[in-house]
């Protein structure tokens, strides 16, 4: 297949070797200007991590009924609370998969927003800054400046895009864009329950495309014929199509979207769970992806959040994010690093569960549910360099205030952009690094001292990983 | 999941952290490293300028040589300013080029093959003119322009139900080409006990932002308040109908923050802005309840409320300061409203009368048919920068690229009682609208602001989903209202489109109309939908109807097959190499190499744009 694929490719290689998908930015590619990239040389990047997979849970996890346990007058009796160890206590009817993993799992409490509302939180955890809409339109996405970043170590044989999404498009902010980068490391978002397009068909579909794509490629060389005395530059357009059909039909993609039925029971099907089983394999396959960011939504549990009888409510959600992230940390742990002599490959791979915050503590509200709450809230790390099985920072009996932050900054509670920092530092990228010939002029920080409502130390959290 | 609506959050940049020391060489070493990797976003005319560059020769029509005419005013503009500069410019496009660019401009969709054909072969000298003015009185146009007043109205989301409303106003004051500023004033001051029965109500209960889910307090602003979402929605507002971005000025002065932004805004004050917000001050949305049930989407619309509070907390901005209610000032004129009158009438009425509010219009008009603004960006005017009578100090130069034009039009547009019609009629038939994508010569960067070619761009989401289905003879199926359609652009609303549909849409740049339009993040996920999506795949199907399925039935030999195929796909004849291939491709296996003939095209750059 990959030899059929090669004499459509034209000579340029070089192009295609840089990933890039983007179809229509490439036209927005002008002579290269320079650019100012300033180094401020104070972090030492861990570079423990390969690849970094987040999960986003969209909606706002309710912290008390998770990953730092309150009891009190919301508590449900078939809860099931179990003691893991000494400050650990999880219901187990929530999460009965990820409660025998938490040796692998380090939880931080100690989190804080300054946002409540989920379009601008979502946008938070993707961007990992807040949002300001005077600078949005050039502010990449996290995916895009690892992409960036990472663009150098592609090698020949990477057909995957770096970053790689799952149901971004049911985050409520969507997928971002590049912003001021170019189009070229942006995210393929795939949605794994629609069966979305990317997925590729069986070997008769393949076949019937590369016939197709024969007449289309005779087809533009007729045209080339027809234009003559002009200087006729190769289109760019061609270039994205040529690299996309590269994908499908490097047989490694539709390896990516096999799931047997076991794997898909184990992982469940649903979007986390499909979302978690095809970022497995996209790290398995190594073909160039090292990003993953997939969307988990509908957390917004206003309402009859301990309903049974609703169709969407904090059981079914729990249960959903147990199984799947449990199942890849599982799958990761048992597979065998081919880089790093009796490591496996969870070893290599960071994975983070962020929310854009929590939900309030004690009782429940007038619909039976649970309002925001940002000045407190969870956050999970695993791989790729962290110590699993720590606690991070401590709340109060109600899980209201936070009383330690955890890590050496008492006074500052701990943020989304110290959580990028960590995952910038995990796969060796320097975070305090600074962009500076942006369109707006503004430097762009990779993580940005100045927060939204006070300022933040723009460090990484040590204590995940010592 | 609560839809809470847009809301802006500026950063306040108080003090900046010393930038620490740097070694000279490592700051080089950084900096050469990552030379070529970074390329800052580019303004509009540029982009437009270099994708046409780039895509034009894979475009199939070349020019024709003859004379250009001064159709209109425009024209007299466009090149008398090129002239005057010594600027070469493309011929006229050829009949072909010009008949798709003006079916896919007026009306979304590509060419009939037989009312094609028919102005292929008509040899009279007005055609294109009365080709324009077929197009623009044709039902498909009506479509079109609902849509894209849909998307600029952000219709849908918190409308609910209304939105069937919305949409069959739209249409009427479209079909009935009711003067746009009467339109406008309808959004600004519409109220009633039910925004399910009046449509103006509709605009401004869209923004509302859902208070605590709680019968006892409907009213409760805890998470957002009225006075954020008027804050809100005076930035909407401003920047859809004037072209102006106030945003900065909603969270603190121009002074000391916009002096390399603005030239106009740097000079205004947060004062202003309040000033600006209150004319909407005393104006509700009362979410209406049902058997202690929230009728989630019907509300009653009055202006009952105090006035904008200057001491109201803000959840998401700076706080306000002053003291007491803002009085509505008009924020380019400072005019008040008179003794009795209600302030959103008086809104509406200094704003429809002011002349950038006609400026914005048309050179939004004028963006969507031409590529790119007379004024870049289209919703942020700096109006210290426009009268080149008055330029702006060094280094700033005038914004507008052609403001004799922009004024000509503007005011051609209010002459005309502001037909919305007038103004797509009078570009389209002018020479510079009709100008060729194919330049002779080299193209040079510093002619794009003269418009000396015409710029292709892709076609929009429903446009491409709709010409599929146009060239493969299989609409699809969605709902308005009570009824079914069969193109997308006339859905009220993309939500309403299967799974397949709206990830296609999405992926191509449809926006959600929740959030302002935001850059579309191309992937390759592009080229792979227009390869593999069923909403390409399942229509080339030649088994299931449509064109194939009875071309294949009827065509009387092969030639005819594959120019029937072109003529319906691409709008063209094919030239003799191509028939070559298309022939060939049928020999192999008739059927199937017909499904490839037409996949082949719909995934080729002619198709995917509109030159």
């Amino acid at each position: 297949m990959d030899k059929r694929v090669s004499d459509f490719l034209p000579a340029r290689r070089d192009l295609l070797k840089l990933g890039g998908h983007g179809l229509l930015g490439a036209f927005a590619s002008q002579a290269l200007l320079p650019i100012q990239v300033r180094a401020a040389g104070r972090a030492n990047p861990r570079g423990t991590a390969r690849y970094c997979i987040v999960l986003e849970l969209a909606g706002a996890l309710s912290h008390i009924d998770s990953f730092d346990f309150k009891e009190d007058a919301g508590t449900q009796k078939d809860f099931d609370v179990r003691k893991i160890k000494d400050d650990l206590y999880l219901p187990y009817r929530l999460f009965p998969e990820l409660s025998k993993e938490m040796d692998k799992v380090t939880i931080v409490r100690s989190m804080k927003s300054h946002e409540v509302v989920h379009f601008r939180g979502q946008y938070y955890t993707q961007a990992g800054r807040p949002l300001n809409p005077a600078q949005a339109p050039e502010i990449p996405s996290v995916g895009s400046v690892v992409s960036y970043e990472f663009e150098k170590l592609r090698r020949e044989k990477d057909t995957f895009p770096t970053y790689i999404g799952c149901n971004l498009d049911t985050s409520g902010c969507g997928a971002l864009s590049t912003g001021f980068l170019p189009p070229r490391f942006s995210v393929l978002d795939v949605n794994l329950k629609e069966g979305s397009a990317s997925a590729p068909g069986d070997a008769e579909a393949m076949a019937v495309l590369e016939e197709r794509y024969r007449i289309l490629n005779k087809l533009d060389d007729a045209m080339a014929g027809s234009r003559a005395g002009r200087d006729r530059q190769f289109g760019a357009f061609r270039d994205f199509q040529h690299s996309a059909f590269q994908l499908l039909g490097d047989s490694r993609w539709p390896q990516a979207f096999k799931m047997s039925k076991e794997e898909i029971a184990r992982y469940g099907d649903n979007s986390v769970g499909l979302g978690c089983l095809f970022a497995r394999n996209a790290v398995q396959s190594d073909a160039g992806t090292r990003y993953i960011h997939i969307t988990h939504p509908d957390w917004d549990h206003h309402r009859n959040i301990y309903n049974h009888a609703v169709k969407s409510n904090h059981y079914i959600r729990c249960n959903e994010f147990d199984r799947a992230m449990a199942a890849l940390l599982r799958d990761l742990a048992a597979a065998p690093s081919p880089r790093l002599a009796g490591k496996a490959l969870l070893d290599e791979t960071m994975v983070v569960m962020v929310t854009e915050f929590g939900r309030v503590p004690g009782a429940l509200n007038g619909i039976a549910g649970r309002h925001h709450y940002n000045l407190a809230y969870v956050s999970l790390f695993a791989g790729g360099g962290v110590k699993g099985g720590r606690i991070i920072g401590k709340t109060d009996a109600k899980g209201e205030n936070v009383i330690d932050s955890g890590w050496k900054y008492n006074k500052h509670q701990i943020k989304t952009e110290n959580v990028y920092a960590s995952i910038y530092s995990a796969l060796g990228i320097d975070w305090t690094k600074a962009i500076t010939n942006t369109p707006s002029r503004r430097a762009y920080r990779y993580v940005d001292p100045l927060g939204a409502t006070e300022m933040l130390m723009d460090d990484e959290i040590a204590d995940l990983f010592v | 999941m609560t839809r809470f609506g847009l809301v802006f959050l500026p950063a306040v940049l108080l003090a900046q952290t010393p930038a620490p020391k740097l070694s000279h060489q490592d700051a080089e070493a950084f900096e050469q490293a990552h030379k070529p990797l970074i390329q800052p976003d580019q303004p509009r005319s540029k982009q437009a300028s270099s994708t046409t560059a780039q895509v034009s020769p894979s475009l199939p029509s070349a020019g024709i040589a003859a004379p250009i005419v001064n159709r209109n005013f425009i024209d007299k503009h466009i090149f008398g300013r090129m002239s005057a500069d010594k600027i070469p410019h493309a011929p006229l496009a050829g009949d072909e080029e010009f008949a798709r660019r003006a079916w896919l401009d007026a009306t979304g969709r590509i060419p009939e093959p037989e009312a094609l054909a028919k102005f292929l072969a008509d040899p009279s000298a007005k055609k294109r003119e009365q080709l324009v003015d077929t197009l623009t009185a044709s039902d498909a146009f009506i479509d079109k322009w609902t849509y894209y007043f849909e998307d600029l109205f952000r219709a849908g989301g918190r409308m609910g139900s209304g939105l069937n409303l919305f949409h069959y106003w739209i249409r009427e004051w479209l079909t009935l080409d009711r003067p746009y500023n009467e339109v406008v004033t309808d959004l600004l001051t519409g109220a009633g006990k039910s925004s399910f029965s009046v449509p103006g109500a509709l605009y401004y209960q869209r923004d509302f932002v859902k208070a605590k889910d709680d019968p006892e307090t409907p009213d409760a602003h805890d998470l957002v308040n009225q006075p954020d979402t008027v804050d809100e929605f005076t930035v909407t507002y401003s920047k859809v109908l004037l072209g102006l971005n106030v945003a900065c000025i909603s969270c603190h002065d121009g002074a000391g923050h916009l002096e390399k932004v603005n030239l106009f805004l740097v000079k205004k004050k947060r004062d202003e802005f309040f000033s600006q917000a209150a004319f909407f001050g005393k104006t509700r949305q009362i979410m209406n309840w049902e058997n202690g049930y929230q009728a989630n989407t019907e509300y009653t619309v009055d202006d009952e409320a105090p006035g904008y509070d200057r001491k109201a907390d803000s959840i998401v901005r700076v706080p306000r300061r002053g003291n007491g209610l803002s009085q509505p000032k008009f924020l380019l004129t400072g005019e008040a409203p008179r003794e009795g009158e209600n302030q959103r009438d008086a809104l509406a009425r200094m704003m429809t009368g002011h002349i950038q509010f006609r400026r914005a219009f048309v050179n939004r008009l004028w963006s969507e048919l031409m590529g790119f603004g007379i004024v870049e960006p289209i919703d942020d005017f700096d109006l210290a920068r426009y009268d080149p009578k008055n330029p702006p100090p060094a280094p700033w130069s005038i914004q507008p690229s052609n403001p004799a034009l922009l004024d000509a039009m503007a005011e051609d547009f209010s002459a005309n009682n502001h037909s919305f019609r007038h103004v797509v009629r009078t570009i389209m038939k002018s020479s510079a609208y009709q100008l060729s994508s194919n330049f002779p010569g080299q193209w040079q960067d510093s002619y794009s602001t003269y418009y000396a070619r015409k710029y292709v761009r892709m076609l929009s989401a429903p446009e491409l989903h709709d010409a599929i289905a146009l060239a493969t003879g299989r609409p699809g199926s969605f709902s308005s209202g009570t009824e079914k359609v069969g193109m997308a652009m006339q859905m009220p609303e993309p939500k309403k489109a299967g799974a397949d549909v709206q990830s296609f849409m999405r992926t191509f740049g449809q926006s959600n109309r929740d959030d302002m339009p935001k850059k579309i993040p191309p992937s390759s996920l592009q080229a792979m939908l227009l390869m593999q999506s069923k909403v390409v795949t399942e229509r080339v199907n030649s088994t299931k109807g449509g064109l194939l399925q009875s071309l294949l039935e009827k065509s009387a030999n092969d030639r005819s097959l594959v120019e029937q195929i072109y003529l319906h796909t691409v709008s063209r004849k094919p030239s003799p190499p191509e028939l070559q291939i298309g022939l060939d491709a049928l020999q192999k296996d008739r059927r199937r190499g017909a499904e490839n003939l037409q996949w082949a095209l719909l995934n080729s750059p002619e198709f995917l744009f509109n030159y």
